[in-house]
């Protein structure tokens, strides 16, 4: 059984024209690293916030280690969450900050100090914990909401575009870091993007998704290389789409132009004689001068 | 003939500045001018000599009496009206009012934090005063309040009177400085596990904080600088330091005009302390909310 289990759900919101998310289902290991790529507008956030309870599904189920999480509160559901714009409390300190679930959790105040040590060492910000958010960088700030939603350990860490506001070089070295604390702690992790190459290069499984519908589900690799459809071809990296005959699906032969090509694998779901569409990305064409195929 | 050609960037007219003129313009002709002649005045007699006597003269009763009851009465009213004001605009944020409360409140609020002066007092005396309708209908229902020692010509009388124009705009000033919190802060506190209590102790309020002193510092100066409303109700009978440099000024009593000006620097000067602390809160809120 897997770690995190949502099922059919759905969320119309309100007055909505078409459903925000539908169809929604996907299973999520323990320990694993999820991410939902897509672009902007197509659920990601949603599905996000009825993971965390701040939306409520308009039909559907999300179980939780074995629980259904639906009916619990946000704030009885023990998940941690980054915002897009880090959410610090601008009245805390670092220290504070980090502690703050702790606190209204009623835990001890050596615990709580014990703990926030344990967070700033994690993020290397041992030396600022009692600075505001308003003198930390971007970056800071990110890395210090990242250790709040940690300390209480929590049963799922969720992620909201976390990078989105920062610029590219500290995207880059946040974005590492975010993924070798979550290796450390082997926490179950969602993280939303709609960056194609922070999805592919974080991620155990990439979920695609395109107007509240899921496109594809897979590793990576899969993801990039064997695009499922139409959308999560052209979304996913830079390639070229060609039309082209399928001449043998076991083998993967292909013909455009009267040449005859290979795909790197067979083609389910396409009989011979068919046009199929292939995407190509830059790069990967191998030719073979001497071989029997070309 | 040589001619030089100036070789520094030409500036580009900003029409920002036009924009401005109207209010350095006021300014320095309300604020700057009259503030500056009022401190030089302050040092003159009659005569237009120097001295300081007009200085000394406000330790002489009754005028530091008449800046204490000044100061607290605008205190009172500035700190009651603050959390009347702050609690109503804390229930109307908290979305739980009937849907046709939130423009009426709003409406109420901007039009009853400008309702001062003989108008403000002619409805106090109405309703509240020895005749006043709310005063018979309590006396009908056997509740004399002037036999209970209420008088609407009071201390207390005149700061529920200004409470009237105090918390409405302490309403008005918190209405969105509460909708600047973000949305964020509190799903976040949420996630962490904080109860709606929790998040308004430790995240909501703290960060209203500084906004909500800041106002009532703005309440303090409000009240401070009344005169109309207190001399409509009370006529003299309230040693309001507005009220006694109304005297100076219109030769009730010694006539001593610049004995006035000294007061009204002593206003100014209290100002511009409250002034200061508001500048001062408002920064910090800023640096929070932004
Ligand atoms: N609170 C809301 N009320 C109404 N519509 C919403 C609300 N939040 C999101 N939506 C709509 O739901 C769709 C999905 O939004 P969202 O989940 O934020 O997308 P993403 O995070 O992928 O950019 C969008 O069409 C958006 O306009
Ligand atoms: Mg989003």
């Amino acid at each position: 059984m897997a770690f995190l289990e949502l099922t059919n759900v759905r969320k119309v919101f309100p007055n909505a024209q078409t459903p925000a998310v539908e169809d929604f289902n996907l299973n999520v290991n323990a320990g694993e690293f999820v991410s939902f790529l897509g672009p902007s507008g197509c659920g990601k956030t949603t599905t996000l916030r009825m993971i965390a309870g701040f939306e409520t599904a308009t039909s559907g189920s999300i179980v939780m280690d074995g629980r259904d999480i639906t009916p619990i509160r946000p704030n009885q559901r023990n998940i941690g969450m980054v915002f897009q714009s880090y959410a610090l409390f601008p009245n805390m300190n670092v220290a504070d900050n980090i502690g703050f679930g702790l606190k209204v959790g009623g835990k001890s105040k050596p615990e709580i100090k014990e703990r926030v040590g344990e967070m700033l060492a994690l993020i290397k910000l041992e030396e600022l914990g009692n600075r505001y958010p308003y003198q930390l960088s971007g970056g800071q700030q990110q890395r210090v909401a990242l250790a709040r939603a940690i300390a209480i350990r929590p049963q799922l860490l969720l992620l909201d575009e976390p990078l989105s506001a920062l610029d590219a070089k500290i995207r880059l070295s946040l974005r590492n870091e975010i993924r070798s604390i979550q290796r450390q702690l082997g926490i179950t992790t969602v993280y939303v993007t709609h960056d194609q190459e922070e999805a592919l290069s974080l991620s155990d499984r990439v979920v695609v998704m395109n107007r509240g519908l899921i496109e594809q589900v897979g590793p990576p690799f899969e993801i990039y290389n064997f695009p499922t459809t139409e959308f999560v071809a052209s979304f996913v990296g830079t390639l070229n789409l060609l039309k082209v005959k399928v001449i043998d699906p076991a083998t993967g032969a292909i013909q455009v132009d009267g040449q005859t090509f290979f795909t790197g694998r067979p083609l389910v779901n396409h009989a011979a004689g068919e046009t199929a569409q292939i995407a190509l990305r830059p790069g990967i064409v191998q030719s073979r001068q001497h071989g029997a195929r070309r | 003939m040589a001619t030089t050609i100036s070789t520094a960037p030409r500036r580009h007219f900003s029409w920002v500045w036009l924009g401005l003129t109207p209010f350095f313009l006021f300014a320095i002709l309300f604020i700057l001018l009259p503030s500056t002649s009022l401190f030089i005045d302050s040092f003159r007699d009659g005569q237009g000599n120097f001295t300081l006597a007009n200085i000394t003269g406000l330790t002489q009763s009754p005028i530091p009496e008449s800046y204490w009851l000044s100061i607290r009465i605008s205190a009172v009213t500035a700190i009651f009206g603050g959390i009347l004001g702050f609690l109503l605009a804390y229930s109307r944020a908290s979305g739980n009012l009937p849907r046709w409360l939130y423009p009426v409140t709003l409406t109420f609020a901007a039009v009853a934090s400008n309702f001062a002066g003989v108008t403000l007092a002619f409805a106090f005396v109405n309703t509240l005063g020895r005749t006043g309708f709310v005063t018979a209908v309590l006396k009908g229902l056997g509740l004399d309040i002037y036999g209970f020692g209420f008088n609407l010509y009071s201390f207390l009388g005149l700061s529920l009177t200004y409470m009237y124009f105090q918390f409405p705009l302490m309403l008005l000033i918190m209405v969105p400085a509460i909708e600047g919190l973000k949305k964020e802060w509190r799903e976040a506190a949420e996630n962490l596990g904080a109860s709606t209590f929790q998040y308004w102790l430790r995240v909501g309020f703290p960060l209203l904080l500084p906004s909500i002193l800041a106002t009532m510092l703005l309440l303090f100066g409000n009240a401070f600088g009344a005169y109309a409303t207190a001399f409509a109700l009370t006529g003299g009978r309230l040693n309001l330091i507005t009220i006694q440099i109304g005297a100076q000024m219109r030769g009730d009593v010694l006539h001593n005009v610049n004995l006035g000006y000294a007061m009204a620097l002593g206003m100014v000067l209290i100002m511009a302390v409250s002034l200061v602390g508001y500048t001062y809160l408002q920064r910090i809120s800023e640096r929070w909310l932004r």
